[in-house]
């Protein structure tokens, strides 16, 4: 490997790296990695860590970006973001784009995820942090209360029927809104307006629907995490005064997706695409690039059932942003309303999108598959909503339990680059097992404390796992995104409460 | 588009229902939980409350790190964001049992987990060997998923796979417990089998399987 690297892999800018053709067979683009120098020495590391095909073992992601960059239709580079990390087929990180017009065109669930729309979404109130301070503790019992987390954990809310699942998977926030869960003007500040219209739930097995129905409105375990934040600092104080923000004002971020749903989605294609590959005559590097044309049947029905799941997480998410308010709502004792607990912005981070970009000169429809990686584009793109239009689509970066997250804005810059396009959050840099081995859940609780924030986890083996120790650095992740011009910082937040399963 | 789903146009009054509703509801009690059940998740096992006893708190385990038994053994190996169940045995049936016995104690402490509940489970498609084991674990999963049983031991392993139609079928007794957070302490949730290299290798003397699983 690390031969490899020395031949085909060079820097090209600061914040860059480039994996030439013929780092591995059949490249049709180059790859590139977004990584200061700090970043690429965490990533030649997991090079190092491993030799490719040893027992039970998993892929370096720099072999992992170069292997997407050898798939059919791959247009511009394979593009990892600075926090990229080796995942299942594609790394976590990696952004992708493919002719859609282009019958060899490949989607690939590996480049969307297993757990189908993770994505973040931010609450903003009309509180300040001394309001939050002497009720912090009670706020985070609150919302543990309301927010089911952890294993088992079911829906307190939500669908009961097969009927109201396929509602779910057709509609998305349409659903919530209907059923009073959500708020009108929510909708407009969701990507996709929380609603993907090329959604099937009839490509959605009984199985994945039935996972579904118990966990709608939970928020599952690992990474996910409710956390309330006071904003830190601000960057930009014009683009924060749009989005609502301002020093000291307390947020809320919600991390979640389409729960065992999507995974089941991502499971049961994963199988049925593996059984097709020979006779859709598809090469790839890598077993786990099972994928099939976007213009076949099965590439058509993934699209349509990912999307469905794509809807069922915007409901999930609608549904835990109630549960919050409510929470809010009971520790303050006021309505939401009077809170002005209202959306910034619900991002996603783990799925395909269609979409037009510029290259070469040339208009194309490209299906964007994005891994571990935001949508960020630029001001004045006619998808972004109407009031973020002068500052660009905003990227929702969460940190880790006890660091800052940040709020991002999308740069003119990023869409030639990176296909309007950054990072998602730290990206882990130890293996779960190692930072159970080296990290002692109790230590990190005494961080928390001593942090002053509130914690309530749903397993305590989850404090040494989750602990920033066990990740990149947020900072280095969004300086870097800083200076390729990917995105812009607007403001960071640090952590109050931080709720987790 | 349905006509109730259509909400482009939402006039004053309406909103003012919907708004209405949503604060009314702060008071429902399935929503705004009860004190004593605030009081119940606070001291339930493996649901700790940072904060409140402060952290010298006893935080209980989630999950063990490792089992052996004498048909075999498992232990959860190193990967970047998931997590390597390595699981071994003499033969290969007993591998695929003990790995499935792995994942559920990825999920759960399985010492607090009674044998009350029993079922014959079953999957069959297409692959290998490897594919077999996924198929297992999938059933497993699913079974927690659908049913919220968990999985404490599989015996009984019918292994069948025809390597010229690479088609497999595989079924086996499971034992377990419905899950129940006051009595089974939290560890972490798998969410699926990734079917990323997953591995059999056979020694002389016994097989050892290695499956990556997503949470």
């Amino acid at each position: 490997m690390e031969s490899l690297v020395n031949k085909y892999v060079s820097r090209t800018s600061p914040t860059s790296l480039v994996i030439g053709k013929g780092f591995v067979p059949n490249m049709q683009v180059p790859g590139k990695v977004f990584a200061n120098a700090t970043l690429q020495k965490l990533l030649l590391e997991e090079a190092s860590q491993l030799e490719s095909g040893s027992t039970g073992s998993f892929i370096p992601s720099l072999a992992q970006v170069a292997n997407v960059a050898a798939l059919p239709g791959i247009v511009g580079e394979s593009i990892a973001m600075p926090d990229v990390h080796s995942g299942y087929g594609f790394a976590i990180g990696n952004v992708a784009a493919f002719d859609m017009d282009d019958p060899s065109s490949i989607i690939s669930p590996g480049g969307v995820g297993f757990d189908i729309n993770c994505g973040v979404r931010m609450l903003r109130t009309n509180l300040k942090e001394e309001d939050v301070r002497p009720v912090q503790e009670r706020l985070a019992q609150n919302l543990f209360d309301h927010i089911p987390v952890g294993v088992g954990s079911k829906s307190l809310v939500g669908a009961s029927t097969y009927s109201d699942i396929d509602h779910i998977l057709n509609y998305g926030i349409d659903w919530a809104l209907r059923e009073g869960y959500a708020w009108p003007e929510d909708k407009e500040l969701c990507e996709e307006q929380g609603r993907i219209v090329k959604a099937d739930a009839n490509h959605v097995s009984q199985k994945a629907k039935g996972r579904g129905m118990s966990q709608l409105g939970t928020l599952g375990a690992g990474n996910h995490y409710a956390e309330v934040q006071v904003v830190e600092e601000v960057f930009d104080a014009t683009s924060a005064a749009v989005l609502g923000l301002e020093k000291g004002t307390v947020c809320m971020m919600i991390h979640s997706g389409s729960r065992g749903l999507g995974h089941q989605i991502a499971s049961e294609t994963v199988t049925k695409m593996e059984s097709l590959q020979e006779q859709m005559d598809i090469q790839v590097n890598d077993r786990q690039l099972v994928c099939a044309r976007i213009q076949s049947k099965e590439g058509e029905e993934y699209l349509s059932a990912m999307n469905a799941a794509a809807n069922f997480a915007y409901a999930n998410r609608s549904i835990m942003t109630f549960l919050a308010r409510q929470a809010f709502a009971k520790t303050f004792n006021a309505t939401p309303d009077d809170l002005d607990m209202n959306l910034v912005y619900d991002v996603s981070h783990n799925i395909a999108k269609e979409e037009m970009h510029i290259l070469n000169g040339e208009v194309r429809r490209l299906l964007v598959h994005r891994k571990g990686a935001t949508r960020a584009f630029g001001p004045f793109h006619p998808l972004i909503p109407a009031a973020y239009q002068t500052i660009g689509q905003p990227a929702l970066v969460g940190g880790t339990m006890g660091t800052a997250s940040y709020v991002l804005l999308g740069t003119d810059e990023g869409m030639k680059t990176a296909f309007g396009s950054t990072c998602h959050g730290a990206g882990r840099a130890l293996s779960r097992s190692k930072s159970r081995a080296m990290i002692n859940s109790m230590d990190v609780a005494k961080q928390l404390r001593n942090a002053n924030v509130s914690a309530r986890v749903a397993s305590s083996h989850l404090l040494a796992e989750e602990a920033p120790q066990s990740y990149k650095d947020v900072f280095e992740v969004v300086q870097t995104c800083e200076e390729a011009r990917l995105s812009r910082a607007a403001v960071r937040m640090k952590p109050v409460v931080v709720a987790k399963g | 588009m349905e006509p109730d789903l259509e909400w482009e146009v939402l006039g004053r009054r309406e909103r003012q229902l919907r708004r209405l509703r949503f604060s009314e509801m702060v008071t429902q009690d399935q929503i705004d939980v009860p004190a004593q059940r605030t009081a119940e998740l606070a001291g339930r096992g493996g649901r700790e409350v940072l904060g409140l006893e402060g952290a010298e708190a006893v935080i209980p385990d989630g999950h063990q790190e490792g089992g052996q038994t004498s048909e075999g053994g498992f232990v959860f190996e190193d990967h970047p964001a998931d997590v390597i169940i390595h699981a071994w045995a003499s033969t290969i049936e007993g591998a695929f049992c003990a790995c499935a016995r792995g994942m559920s104690a990825y999920m759960t402490d399985l010492a607090s987990v009674e044998e009350t509940v029993s079922k014959r489970i079953s999957a069959a498609g297409t692959g290998d060997e490897r594919s077999a084991l996924e198929g297992l674990l999938d059933a497993c999963l699913l079974r927690f998923m659908l049913d919220g049983v968990v999985t404490k031991n599989v015996f009984n392993l019918d292994l069948k796979v025809d390597p010229k139609l690479q088609l497999w079928e595989v079924s086996a007794d499971s034992s377990g417990d419905t899950f129940d957070p006051k009595k089974h302490s939290q560890g972490t949730e798998v969410k699926a089998i990734t079917k990323s290299n997953t591995t059999v290798v056979r020694g002389k003397t016994r097989v050892d399987v290695y499956v990556i699983v997503d949470i």
